[in-house]
């Protein structure tokens, strides 16, 4: 699954620590999310695409290799 | 296109009407069985003198002597004499007290939350648990036939405490690598 997080983030002007907090994850959560490290939960999904009032697959999207 | 987040959209749950808000808020709810975070540094004050206990106890047969009682056995095999069953008998009980000691506080440091305890943690545990679990097996596979007699009941007296041990390992090495990022 690859994502747009960070520049999601970047169109926001957020740094991973300010997302981290309205999320209430860690930090280091979010740097593994966008680094494509961990396959996040859906509700941590709709956590995030709610705090950048987006659809969640605009965020997330799912790679050949996933099907 | 509709947004879920902020629609008023009502799903029917458990034969109630809620918002998507309502199932979010529902879900946040899970239940995690984790001791609270202060029970970490209780642990590491208990384990520091069990550990000492232990050494002295296994290398020096170190005993209370006013650790002398009468206690209630389900099963008594003694070395020289007939099994007994649901009696009262006479035993020091340092030994026992530093095995719970032992547990305890590996069990504390083991399952207590960290500061943060997200998601990613909870998966990292999860893995943890599962790699402790099979090296843990792998090592007393090894010693099953490798170690004999009274080499064995050593690995056994271990074994009680190893997998939590090796979880503990595990673990707290893949939070410093994941802090390290």
């Amino acid at each position: 699954m690859k994502n747009s997080l960070k520049v999601e983030r970047a169109k926001k002007d957020m740094t991973q620590a300010e997302l981290a907090k309205l999320v209430n994850v860690s930090r280091q959560t979010i740097n593994a999310i966008e680094s494509g490290d961990y396959n996040l939960s859906t509700i941590l999904a709709l956590k995030i695409s709610k705090v950048f009032q987006v659809n969640v697959n605009e965020i997330f999207l799912l790679e050949n290799k996933d099907l | 296109m509709v947004n879920f987040t902020k629609s008023k959209v009502y799903f029917t749950l458990c034969k109630k009407k809620c918002t998507f808000e309502d199932i979010i808020k529902t879900l946040r709810m899970k239940t995690n069985y984790l001791l609270p975070q202060k029970f970490k540094t209780i642990g590491i004050a208990m384990l520091v003198p069990t550990l000492l206990m232990a050494v002295l106890f296994l290398f020096y047969d170190f005993e209370f002597p006013f650790l002398d009682f009468r206690v209630f056995s389900i099963i008594n095999d003694p070395i020289m004499g007939d099994t007994e069953h649901f009696k009262f008998i006479e035993d020091n009980i340092t030994n026992e007290l530093i095995a719970v000691f032992a547990i305890l506080s590996l069990v504390f440091i083991a399952f207590s939350k960290r500061k943060v305890e997200d998601e990613l943690v909870a998966n990292i545990r999860l893995k943890s648990l599962l790699g402790a679990t099979y090296i843990n097996y792998l090592v007393l596979l090894f010693c099953i036939l490798f170690f004999y007699n009274f080499t064995f009941l050593w690995v056994m007296m271990f074994n009680m405490f190893t997998l939590l041990l090796f979880f503990i390992i595990h673990f707290n090495f893949k939070m410093i690598q994941l802090n390290r990022k």
